[in-house]
């Protein structure tokens, strides 16, 4: 049995949560397991894989709970590893997402006085929007992150944000056309 | 322009508002995370178990060709002096010679050989990536040669766990020598653990300046607890 000294002052290499950081764990599942389920589900379109993303996400979080320095980097974290998850599921051939000209009729559009057929329409044109684009559209406008956080969240500079956001709303004005207007007047 | 962000704002918030109930609480979440420590213990010990198995199965081979040559020698000790141009032995002598230092079947790694410390260690890199998986992609770190003499091995990889990313080393020093510094700034993790040999293993990741946690913190005393009886 060779035995092991974990260095003093540092933190122990081991997975263990204390009932403080339990508690604590608790509380900011509480708070933001369904803020975390919406932006899932916006970035992926379908609220069975968006729970399974935010659930992994949440996992993800309670391994490294103890490690992360700053609780204020918390939010960050978290939006950082969804986005990454869920980008990367829709590289995977067996789930590749291809933009599309015309999304599915799904319901009529033209009309905002249904409310839901609205809200629909929405999601279904994010999916028309590549995975990267529609992240900085669901960071900025879902989430209400700035371009330098939305930079941070997705590991690329401000000018990239700026730009993906330039071609997602003109992808989403492409499949959507004057519906897009008429979405941001009765939002 | 701003009242067109409030307003995509607004219908991006409105999309989202029929959320049905959620498919899982926090029972699951730390069910999930349970399974990936097991899971991960799993995998080092596993890795452990393969790497002595490939390393036996090394030596094995390389005294079963060393028997074809004529003569029966250690996969431990190349006969480049038997395997001279034109001889019988041509055709075996790269074969033996790609274990040069295989270690005995069950023996340590234990101190290379040369004048400097190797920081990219492939002997060393070998038995890492066996016992953490994880790492066999990772590229090697960029590392200054400094020439410190003793039998030192080392590994430096730049390494991502999820969204954090950062620096991730291997240090065994050799019985005699003193050990390698052992972090004592906050956020790494590192820990120790003597080796067969006599020596001492030290594993530390670093979080870089950008991440916001340590990268496989769950591993580092696993990883040093499994390299102690190989090194």
């Amino acid at each position: 049995m060779v035995g092991v000294r974990t260095v003093p002052g540092v933190t122990e290499g081991g997975h263990r949560v204390d009932d403080a950081a339990e508690r604590a764990f608790a509380e900011y599942f509480r708070a933001r397991r369904d803020a975390v389920r919406r932006t899932a589900f916006l970035l992926c379109g379908d609220w069975h894989r968006a729970d399974d993303h935010a659930q992994s996400a949440f996992v993800a979080l309670h391994r490294h709970w103890q490690r992360i320095r700053d609780p204020q980097a918390l939010d960050a974290w978290v939006r950082r590893t969804l986005v990454r998850a869920v980008v990367d599921e829709s590289r995977r051939p067996w789930r590749r997402e291809r933009p599309v000209e015309v999304t599915p009729d799904r319901a009529d559009t033209g009309s905002t006085a249904d409310g839901v057929a609205t809200r629909a329409a929405l999601v279904d044109a994010l999916r028309a929007v590549p995975a990267r684009q529609r992240a900085v559209l669901v960071l900025r406008y879902l989430e209400g992150l700035d371009v330098a956080a939305t930079a941070a969240a997705l590991g690329c500079s401000t000018g990239t944000v700026k730009s993906q956001t330039a071609h997602g709303l003109a992808a989403l004005r492409a499949v959507l056309g004057d519906t897009l207007d008429d979405l941001s007047a009765a939002g | 322009m701003e009242n067109d962000d409030e307003r995509l704002a607004a219908a991006f918030r409105a999309a989202v508002q029929d959320a049905p109930e959620a498919g899982f609480d926090r029972e699951d979440v730390l069910a999930g995370s349970r399974r990936l420590a097991r899971r991960r213990r799993m995998q080092v010990t596993g890795g452990i178990a393969a790497a002595v198995i490939v390393l036996v199965g090394g030596v094995t081979t390389g005294v079963v060709l060393s028997r074809d040559g004529g003569a029966v020698t250690s996969a431990a000790a190349p006969a480049p002096e038997r395997a001279g141009p034109g001889s019988a032995t041509d055709a075996s002598a790269p074969r033996a010679a790609a274990a040069p230092s295989a270690p005995r079947s069950g023996a340590p790694l234990g101190p290379a050989t040369g004048d400097c410390v190797n920081p990219q260690d492939p002997q060393l890199r070998a038995l890492v990536d066996a016992a953490l998986p994880a790492l066999a992609g990772a590229q090697q770190a960029p590392t200054t040669t400094i020439c410190r003499p003793g039998g030192g091995r080392e590994v430096n990889l730049e390494v991502a766990d999820g969204a954090l990313t950062g620096l991730f080393t291997v240090v065994y020093t050799p019985a005699g020598a003193p050990p390698a510094q052992t972090a004592t700034a906050v956020g790494w993790v590192t820990a120790e653990a003597p080796t067969a040999s006599g020596g001492t293993v030290v594993v530390t990741s670093r979080g870089a300046a950008d991440s916001g946690g340590v990268p496989l913190a769950d591993d580092v005393r696993p990883l040093a607890e499994a390299l102690g009886p190989r090194l």
